[in-house]
């Protein structure tokens, strides 16, 4: 009897098998991140003097 | 009045418009990676469909090994003949086949973004042909989905779908490792119009052939000589025809 060796969710697997797509995904999945960090901090003033 | 007041309305001018500056910039980068995403995921359907369907092979090989044993058990006559892990194993292997068809019927339109294919919705094509390669071998009636009388697909199927694909179902895993000669598949987007167009005409021939059989049978046209009058055998002249033409041809296949 075989046994399935990939455990992971079909749609997840299907994505990661889309070349670039989890190299993308992963690069917008920072951006938003960081965009929420930048966000919900007090974003300093640029220096003036 | 503070004496700093114009240096701290300038700063926060300046801050306003650093903030806004930045945020546009984080839209930007988000816009263009989205559509870099898009771009990949339409040019590699196919990749994303074909590690689906080494999943659906591996599927198939253990549900094959369980179905004889579970597939016609309710859980309670399972249970009684020590076979409790071996249905459970089944029913998870139906859901995960639910999960692989979903995945597929996702991919096959670009999770949305291309809705098309050639003049087929996406997802018409991937629940007529995304199942079953002999589809329009097994059901030559698929095309009458929905109309009085049409005859039903011969395979368990969801009534909440249009095109009766066979169901996610325990009795669907069931019904696709007992019939081989349906041969589940998922197939790329070329192969699923292949299939379908294949299927089209296959039903287009049977149309043809249901109209020559009407009003008391086979009549057989032929065109004698070039440009001459087709000329009408009825059907009592259409056997003794057919074993004069395959008579003339086993004589022809011997001269040479």
């Amino acid at each position: 009897m075989t046994t399935t060796t990939d455990e992971r969710a079909p749609l997840t697997l299907a994505l990661s098998a889309v070349p670039d797509h989890d190299r993308i995904r992963d690069a917008l999945d920072l951006l938003n991140r960081e965009h929420l960090r930048r966000a919900t901090t007090t974003a300093p003033p640029p220096h003036t003097t | 009045m503070p004496d700093d007041l114009g240096r701290r309305a300038v700063e926060a001018r300046r801050a306003a418009e650093y903030l806004h500056a930045e945020h546009q910039a984080f839209q930007d980068a988000r816009a263009d990676l989205r559509g870099r995403l898009d771009t990949a995921l339409l040019a590699g359907v196919d990749h994303g469909l074909r590690a689906l369907s080494s999943l659906l092979a591996e599927l198939l090989d253990e549900a094959r090994d369980l179905a004889p044993i579970v597939a016609d058990l309710d859980a309670d006559h399972a249970i009684d003949r020590g076979y409790g892990d071996q249905w459970r194993r089944f029913g998870r292997l139906a859901d995960r086949l639910g999960e692989i068809r979903e995945a597929q019927a996702r991919i096959m339109c670009a999770n949305g973004r291309r809705p098309m294919v050639g003049t087929l919705p996406a997802v018409a094509l991937m629940s007529i042909a995304g199942h079953v390669r002999r589809f329009g071998t097994l059901w030559p009636e698929w095309r009458a989905v929905g109309t009085d009388g049409a005859p039903p697909p011969p395979w368990p199927y969801d009534r909440l779908d249009d095109h009766l694909p066979p169901a996610a179902t325990r009795a669907g895993l069931a019904w696709l490792v007992a019939h081989p000669e349906a041969d589940p598949w998922i197939p790329t987007t070329e192969e699923a119009l292949d299939a379908f167009y294949a299927a089209q005409q296959v039903g287009a021939d049977r149309d043809a052939a249901s109209l020559a059989t009407t009003r008391g049978g086979v009549c057989v046209l032929l065109e004698v000589g070039a440009g001459g009058p087709p000329t009408r055998f009825e059907p009592k002249q259409v056997r003794r025809l057919s074993t004069a033409l395959l008579d003339a041809a086993t004589v022809v296949e011997g001269a040479r």
